[in-house]
């Protein structure tokens, strides 16, 4: 929707006011509380409505130190990506790349007392490759980020996220669509 | 074996023989960072 331009002394109708606090430029698509134990979690809401998204996990945790990778979901093949970080201790530069890997490797990290994965999320629901990040990724040994595509020209509804070496046991993961005009 | 759960829009339940395959592949495959904790 175009943006309005309101005049002073005009009528504001409350449809007008609903329409265009719902079109913030970042907008609530959904959420979800992740619940202990689980390997994997399937974030859904990809649709016509976004081109572009944007996935925060808040509050999270795990069973222990580990990672998290993702894929579109259904999808094992095809993804091409890095992790470029810096080693804290030694101030060493470091890197994992995902060559036409079964998924994005690194697209988060966590342990038993806090999480880090926050990430945009380019063309899912559009037949086109999918591209993601930038991953944050820092612990308390590492710190740096993920970038990565799925180079493959199919539509998606979600995202699955997966936990490596450990269970997720919480916190809450939203999804937010960059509006478009 | 107990499956592994998997949580979709929050619903949980046991991972699919093909979300099963697909998880233990990624796993299998998985790279290390060359300083880990």
């Amino acid at each position: 929707m175009a943006v309005k331009t309101f005049t002073d002394g005009v009528s504001l109708p409350a449809s007008d006011i609903n329409t265009f606090l719902a079109n913030s430029g970042l907008v609530y698509v959904g959420s979800q509380t992740v619940t202990a134990g689980v390997s994997s979690v399937v974030v859904s809401g990809f649709n016509s409505t976004y081109d572009s998204y944007r996935l925060v996990w808040n509050n999270g945790t795990m069973a222990g130190l580990a990672v998290i990778a993702g894929t579109m979901t259904g999808s094992a093949a095809s993804y091409y990506g890095a992790l470029t970080c810096t080693a804290l201790p030694t101030n060493t530069f470091l890197g994992v790349s995902n060559n036409n890997a079964s998924n994005w490797s690194h697209l988060g990290v966590g342990n038993s007392t806090w999480l880090n994965c926050s990430f945009d999320i380019h063309n899912p629901f559009l037949a086109r490759p999918t591209h993601v990040g930038p991953a944050s990724y820092t612990s308390t040994t590492d710190s740096g980020t993920y970038n990565g595509m799925h180079f493959v020209s199919t539509s998606y509804s979600s995202i699955t996220l997966t936990c490596v070496g450990s269970t997720f046991s919480g916190g809450t993961i939203t999804l937010y669509g960059y509006r478009k005009a | 074996m107990e499956r592994p759960l998997i949580q979709i829009d929050g619903t949980i339940r046991p991972m699919t023989d093909e979300e099963f395959a697909d998880y233990e592949t990624l796993i299998a495959n998985h790279p290390d960072l060359p300083s880990a904790e």
